[in-house]
């Protein structure tokens, strides 16, 4: 199947405007793209910028968040110049996200089904009664058992697992062109997580819909994404699919993060774990980002901002130096 | 090995610096505080501000207006009232009742508030029941009512009064303290306490008590405001300060006879009232911002 | 809702019994009733006789339990005023303050909700500071001196409305709308800073995302959320608001409960003064528990 390009977004930056007329950067020139049913996995440590980013994109960022970009084209329009109310009429039936904490996403004074069919009625243009049949069939196909009862009742008489799947239904009601999850299994027990990652699986299989998945664990990431990307302090570190990512990572950075997730087969002595800290928006070291904490940091790697390279056919990587895999690409 | 602290400028203040320089920012902070001065000011030195004494007569005065309109002289700036008392001295020795009644009458609800709160919200189980239930009694008869009761059957002096304003508008302070005691329970610092066998009443006043502290101020300083208001409404009716004593709630009742034709005696009382207020109120949002829990951290 | 309602239900017994306690024993341990019945100069022997008639002499408790079984039945005194019983005189005077009351309700909830709402849609430009420092006046000044001050502006100065009685709609706007001052002053800084605080909360976001109208998004769902808060201050203020309608009814000559009560402690009326104060702590019991039983059609978590 030809794959179209649901998603191109090319140099979005996103600042925050402070006290005294200055600006804080937090995303620089994110380029990346995705293509119809495609999974891509937005990797990296809290504060890196990958919430900001898709909220950008859905256009949901707040004063005194300032998105600007080339371009960030939605199945080939550009949407970067839209209106609010352009924005509006897309989200929900184009674009759609599914937040990270499922406990206090939804309205507790409405119903789930109130909060359900008000998506499928506004964008599907269907009777009350024609959205709440929809809203049930929604229900039932993201596993809700019992989808009648569910429909009445209020999210305070959901688990946290139960709450998600609302979610993804009103997220997927209205087969949105993009899906973006941010950290959507983050707060839910692992088992539970399993449940949901292979419900999201399952759904998306059939369907066109380009994903976004934002997550900070990487064993989300193999079981879900077909193309990653790794994200530091607000720039993209590496690009590759799932598979070179893993076993060839090119990015000390991205090497550090996958040493450090404990694996069960090995034994190790001590925790490996990456040295220091995120730097914050307002201090942001010169050059690399990243030189501070890098075990392989050389002298240029001080003053010159790296950029994005390839280093082989659909894998980039923004360093200096970068890693020699197990097996070298020419 | 730590480096140490090579700190070349001045220390930060503490203290009375810290809260002035904390006070001086803010604007209606500022206000108030300088209002409450001023009436605290008035009250005091009242024999020697008031330009004359509040009960004496001035014939020639009568029924004078302010000096800014027709009749009116710099002799009796405010104008005077029906019978010739000059009306700014009046307000000024009103300010004496109001702050008397409204301080003492606070204080004696805030402490029979928190220890009621306290122990209502320490010992729990039917303690807590039996208070609570009490403090919802008292909560729905409205105070105004039953300080007239009692006012008409036990006399109304300044005694009274403030016994019984103060007996009836300790409710918000026992509420309040009890659902802050109720938080602190669970921290683990009184869990600790506890376990070790420390008896509750000392675990309530070295622990609890202090962590009180902060929204117990607050609250004293904007029922103040609310007692005053009390005071004044009583004193309207008839029923609470006495004439010859000088409350704002007396002239107020004495002016609505003369609105018609002399409007300023019924106005400027009500205006004293009101700056009154709106400086407690000030003060109390200021102290209420700055002595936030969540800025204190636990005692 | 039914298990809520129960629990409040059954709490409210003990806090009517315990109001009628605590207003027998203020009463009876203030001070002698007898002696501002009966003009000064009058000998000891006449104020035993009417101690002995009013059966003062008995013990305390005693004269308790025949209070509440009188009360039982219906009977709360015989007021010496008026020379009946004190029951149909205080019911007589409900309709007038329940509407006085009400109406003051409705109109501060239809002055503060607006104003709440969009002080903090316009949160930072002048209009919200405008707002703000209105409510601050209204919360300052004493509802009887608004209440003056109305009757000079409107009542005198320019005779655009009557300043007493009841009767005519024209007659109900001074003292409503001065009530009506001081409760929405209480409500509108906290409908705006509920309304500031929800917009901010993450089903908010998620409604946006869904692609939801700003409209509905602000009026349909963050509304909703904010009138909880709002719902509890406004059944807080009940109390308050009948204490001040007692004053308003004074100023403007209205028959209501209030006016009566005042009149009875005028008159030392003892049978009369102990209804009113029960009969009005009985109503704002009730209204409370309306108000609850609202806060439960409105939010489902305390339904549990």
């Amino acid at each position: 199947m030809e794959r179209q390009t649901t998603l191109e977004v090319r140099n979005l930056n996103v600042y925050f405007k402070t006290a005294g007329g200055n600006r804080t950067q937090a995303v620089r020139n994110l380029s990346f793209q995705v293509g119809s049913g495609e999974l891509l996995g937005i990797v990296g440590e809290s504060g890196c910028g990958k919430s900001v980013s898709s909220l950008a994109i859905m256009g949901l960022l707040e004063f005194p968040a300032i998105a600007e970009a080339d371009k960030i084209c939605l199945m080939g329009t550009d949407i970067s110049k839209n209106s609010r109310e352009e924005m509006r009429k897309l989200r929900g039936s184009e674009l759609s996200m599914i937040f990270q904490e499922p406990m206090t996403s939804l309205n507790p004074l409405f119903t789930i089904g109130a909060q359900l069919s008000d998506t499928i009625a506004l964008h599907q243009e269907c009777g009350k009664a024609e959205a709440k049949r929809r809203a049930v069939e929604m229900l039932e196909k993201v596993g809700i058992p019992r989808a009648e009862a569910v429909y009445k009742s209020y999210p305070n008489e959901l688990s946290g697992g139960m709450r998600q799947r609302v979610m993804i239904a009103i997220a997927l009601a209205n087969s949105p062109k993009l899906l973006i999850a941010d950290e959507p299994t983050t707060a839910l027990d692992v088992t539970i997580q399993a449940q949901i990652l292979e419900l999201m699986r399952d759904l998306i299989q059939d369907s066109n819909t380009a994903i976004l998945f934002i997550t900070h664990d990487l064993g989300v990431i193999a079981e879900m994404a077909d193309r990653v990307l790794v994200m530091y302090a607000g720039s993209i570190v590496e690009e590759a699919d799932v598979m070179t990512l893993f076993h060839n990572c090119a990015h000390p950075y991205t090497q550090g993060l996958l040493d450090s997730t404990i694996k069960v087969h090995e034994i190790h002595d001590e925790l490996r774990c990456i040295e220091g800290v995120v730097p914050s928006l307002r201090d942001m070291p010169s050059g690399c980002a990243f030189h501070p904490r890098c075990p392989y940091a050389q002298e240029d790697c001080r003053s010159q901002r790296p950029e994005l390279r390839k280093t082989a056919e659909g894998h980039t990587v923004a360093c200096l130096h970068p890693l020699r895999g197990r097996w070298d690409h020419d | 090995m730590g480096k140490k602290n090579a700190h070349k400028g001045a220390n930060p203040p503490s203290g009375f610096r810290k809260y002035a320089g904390l006070l001086f920012r803010s604007q209606t902070g500022t206000i108030g505080f300088f209002i409450l001065l001023m009436i605290l000011i008035i009250a005091i030195f009242a024999p020697h501000i008031a330009p004359y004494d509040p009960t004496s007569v001035d014939l020639r005065g009568m029924r004078m207006p302010p000096f800014w309109m027709e009749g009116g002289s710099m002799e009796h700036i405010l104008g005077c009232d029906n019978l010739g008392r000059d009306l700014w001295s009046r307000i000024i020795y009103g300010t004496r009742v109001s702050l008397l009644v409204g301080i003492l009458s606070v204080l004696l609800a805030g402490a029979f508030g928190i220890v009621l709160g306290m122990v209502s919200g320490f010992y729990g189980s039917w303690i807590d029941s039996v208070i609570m239930r009490v403090t919802d009694a008292f909560f729905a008869i409205p105070r105004i009512l039953m300080a007239m009761v009692v006012l008409m059957v036990a006399g109304s002096s300044v005694g009274v009064l403030i016994l019984i304003i103060g007996g009836t508008s300790w409710v918000p302070f026992a509420r309040m303290i009890r659902s802050e005691v109720l938080a602190l329970k669970e921290k683990e610092f009184v869990k600790c306490s506890r376990s070790i066998g420390t008896k509750g009443t000392v675990i309530l006043l070295r622990h609890i008590l202090p962590n009180v502290m902060s929204s117990f101020i607050v609250l004293c300083t904007m029922n103040i405001a609310g007692n005053i208001i009390s005071e004044a409404a009583l004193s309207f009716l008839g029923v609470g300060i006495q004439p010859p004593t000088v409350s704002w709630g007396v002239m107020l009742a004495e002016g609505r006879k003369f609105l018609g034709t002399h409007w300023w005696i019924g106005t400027f009382p009500g205006i004293a009232i009101t700056i009154s207020v709106l400086g407690i109120m000030f003060l109390g949002n200021w102290l209420r911002d700055v002595l936030d829990p969540r800025n204190q951290g636990i005692k | 809702m039914g298990k809520y309602m129960r629990r409040r239900l059954l709490q409210v017994i003990p806090v009517l019994l315990i109001v009628t306690v605590v207003v027998f024993f203020m009463v009876h341990l203030s001070g002698d009733p007898t002696s501002m019945m009966l003009p000064q100069d009058a000998t000891q022997e006449a104020r035993e006789n009417l101690r002995e008639a009013l059966g003062l002499n008995r013990p305390l408790h005693v004269q308790y339990w025949i209070f509440i079984k009188g009360l039982f039945q219906g009977d709360f005194g015989i007021s010496h005023k008026y020379n009946a019983p004190a029951l149909p005189i205080v019911l007589e005077r409900i309709p007038a303050s329940l509407e006085l009351c009400a109406v003051s309700i409705v109109l501060s909830v239809v002055i503060a909700i607006p104003l709440g709402v969009w002080a903090a849609r316009a949160h930072g430009t002048p209009f919200d500071s405008l707002v703000n420092a209105l409510a601050v006046l209204g919360q300052a000044m004493p509802s009887f001196w608004i209440g003056i001050m109305l009757i000079l502006l409107l009542g005198v100065k320019w005779t655009l409305l009557p300043v007493s009685g009841r009767g005519s709609m024209a007659q109900l706007i001074m003292p409503s709308v001065t009530l009506a001052i001081g409760t929405s002053a209480q409500i509108i800084p906290l409908v705006r800073s509920s309304m500031l605080e929800i917009v901010h909360e993450d089903y908010i976001r998620t409604a946006r995302s869904k692609g939801l109208s700003e409209r509905t998004v602000i009026y349909r769902h963050a509304f909703k959320n904010a009138l909880v808060p709002v719902i509890t201050m406004v059944a807080l203020q009940i109390p308050a608001l009948f204490g001040g309608a007692l004053i308003t009814e004074t100023i403007f000559a209205w028959p209501g409960l209030g006016q009566l009560m005042v009149t009875g402690v005028t008159n030392h009326d003892m049978a009369i003064v102990q209804a009113c104060i029960l009969m009005i702590t009985f109503i704002t019991i009730v209204v409370n528990l309306c108000a609850d039983m609202l806060y439960c059609l409105i939010d489902p978590r305390i339904r549990m």
